[in-house]
């Protein structure tokens, strides 16, 4: 890579991550610094700081305002009874105050937004009984987004010698109603602009999802079933697919075909 | 980096003969551009139509649709996934024209993502990386490639040229054409308080094929403008009106707005106006 393309890098971490934007601007004069030479420290510090780093902070609100205004749709249509939109966290000190800490699409700095989403929601006035819930899986989609990027890929196929685990960044989660009841309405009521006077109900259900981020790069959502369970509970990275299909009592076709699923889906990877 | 030379007067003409006046499309509006279909010469395309989408088809059989790749990274090859969903998706569109930014908002090893529009240095080198990496595109693509400037909220280190210039010689290296964004160029002026009309005269004009215009606001955090899906001002209509008097060549002028907040009427209200004001 050239030496301009890797200063280029270095610009972007500069933005993206605010814990290496405010050691840099606090490291000794002539001293090399995160993979910078030292004339290449000098030359950013020489530059308007200042506005590097409202840039970052103006990237980063903008950066959330985008997942918080994705992930958290149904939230957002629910605030029409509510009163209360996960964006409106953006605008609040505990955002302003993680700021200073916050990498750009890293996993820590979505558990953390998701924590204060989760606060922010909390006392959110007439909520109804699922909301906390919403919440919960809305703030596990913007996590399983979260994470380093490598190049979007096709999924390998399953076959039977292959060897796999459960995907480690997998979070399974389970819920005391049925959400997806409410999907289809809340975003029906919020395009129309027509609102009844309380929000759809969700029915009290046990259900159990998981979400991941695809190997193409999508964060995807399974309900995550017995079979599932049965499945990957025989994936321990060394024994084949073949294997954990028999141990986990299903037909080799049927078994070949749920893995070829989860493999799609990143549920379950490559050992 | 940009010396602030005095804007030459705009020369009051006719709006140049077949000048298309559009948008970009959004498929939560498809229905109302649809019913104001005769208003567009073109409709830009930045995402795959969405199977559900009832509106695109018909919308491209009357009105012609350039893509706009918004995510692209000319300073690293294109691998052949992304390649072929580009191809693909000019290829439904039908495009006149395809676009890529002038943009490197990624790190090469893909662990830090910006998620918005970054320039990159302006060096020799990397004008090397995107002449190279844009010709082998456009040769993939088989349609007109045109490089988009985007906005640089401070200068950046160790650049050498002005952005003017890196896409001149870009153009030059490539024999490639611009679509100039003006609220982009205006942004880059305002938070550099650089003169928007200087840092025009510095590009390659006699190459501008297309020009996108659109709404600024303030922001608070960068205590400027950024670029928002707003109607244009008295001041960036004004810009648009000389720039396209200054650019010769230029073939179709864009309302630049989009997203999932806009709203019908405001494109529709834009390119009215920008209809009225160009044909003067």
């Amino acid at each position: 890579m050239g030496t301009d393309r890797a200063l280029q890098d270095s610009l972007i971490r500069l933005l993206a991550d605010a814990p290496f934007r405010d050691a840099l601007m606090h490291v000794d004069e002539g001293v090399a610094y995160g993979g910078l030479a030292a004339d290449q420290v000098e030359a950013i510090r020489a530059g308007d700081l200042r506005r590097v780093d409202r840039f970052g902070k103006f990237l980063a609100r903008q950066y959330y305002h985008e997942r918080l205004w994705h992930f958290h749709k149904y939230s957002r249509a629910l605030a029409h009874w509510t009163g209360r939109s996960p964006d409106g966290l953006l605008l609040t000190p505990a955002f302003a105050n993680l700021l200073p800490t916050i990498i750009l699409g890293s996993r820590t700095t979505a558990r953390d937004l998701a924590r204060l989403v989760q606060a922010y929601m909390a006392d959110a006035r007439h909520a109804p009984p699922y909301a906390a819930d919403l919440v919960r899986y809305e703030n596990a989609q913007l996590v399983a987004e979260g994470g380093p990027r490598p190049p979007a890929s096709a999924p390998p196929r399953a076959r039977p010698q292959l060897a796999t685990i459960l995907n480690p960044d997998a979070s399974i989660q389970r819920f005391a109603f049925d959400l997806t009841a409410v999907f289809k309405p809340l975003l029906a009521f919020e395009e129309s602009g027509q609102h009844p006077d309380a929000p759809p109900e969700a029915p009290a259900a046990d259900l159990t999802l998981v979400f991941v981020r695809s190997p193409r790069g999508r964060v995807t959502v399974l309900r995550w079933t017995d079979t599932i369970e049965s499945l990957t509970a025989y994936l321990d990275g060394e024994r084949p697919l073949s294997d954990a299909i028999d141990a986990a009592s299903l037909p080799p076709r049927d078994g070949l075909e749920i893995a070829t699923a989860l493999l799609d889906a990143g549920v379950i990877i490559p050992a | 980096m940009t010396d602030a030379a005095p804007a030459a007067p705009p020369r009051q003409k006719p709006r140049p003969a077949g000048l298309w006046i559009g948008a970009h499309y959004s498929a939560h509006v498809g229905r109302d551009l649809l019913a104001s279909a005769e208003l567009f010469d073109h409709l830009v395309i930045t995402d795959p139509p969405r199977q559900s989408d009832p509106h695109f088809a018909a919308l491209r059989e009357r009105i012609p649709m350039p893509v706009h790749d918004e995510q692209g990274q000319l300073a690293d090859p294109f691998d052949e996934r992304a390649t072929a969903a580009l191809r693909q998706l000019a290829a439904i569109c039908n495009a006149p024209w395809v676009v890529e930014r002038v943009q490197c908002m990624r790190s090469a090893d893909g662990k830090y993502s910006l998620d918005c529009v970054f320039p990159p240095l302006y060096t020799d080198e990397m004008r090397e990386r995107f002449a190279a990496n844009g010709a082998a595109l456009r040769d993939a693509l088989g349609r007109p490639l045109l490089f988009e400037n985007v906005p640089a909220a401070f200068t950046l280190p160790k650049s050498t040229i002005s952005e003017g210039r890196f896409m001149t010689r870009l153009c030059e290296a490539t024999r490639g054409s611009v679509c100039l964004n003006l609220p982009h160029l205006w942004v880059s002026a305002e938070l550099r308080n650089l003169d928007p009309y200087g840092i025009l005269h510095e590009y390659p004009l006699d190459r501008v094929a297309v020009i996108g215009t659109g709404g600024v606001s303030h922001e608070p955090e960068l205590d400027g403008p950024w670029m928002a899906p707003v109607a244009p001002s008295d001041e960036l209509m004004e810009f648009t009106q000389y720039a396209v008097d200054c650019c010769r060549g230029v073939r179709a002028v864009t309302f630049e707005a989009r997203g999932p907040t806009l709203e019908a009427r405001l494109v529709i209200g834009a390119v009215s106006q920008l209809r009225e004001r160009l044909a003067r």
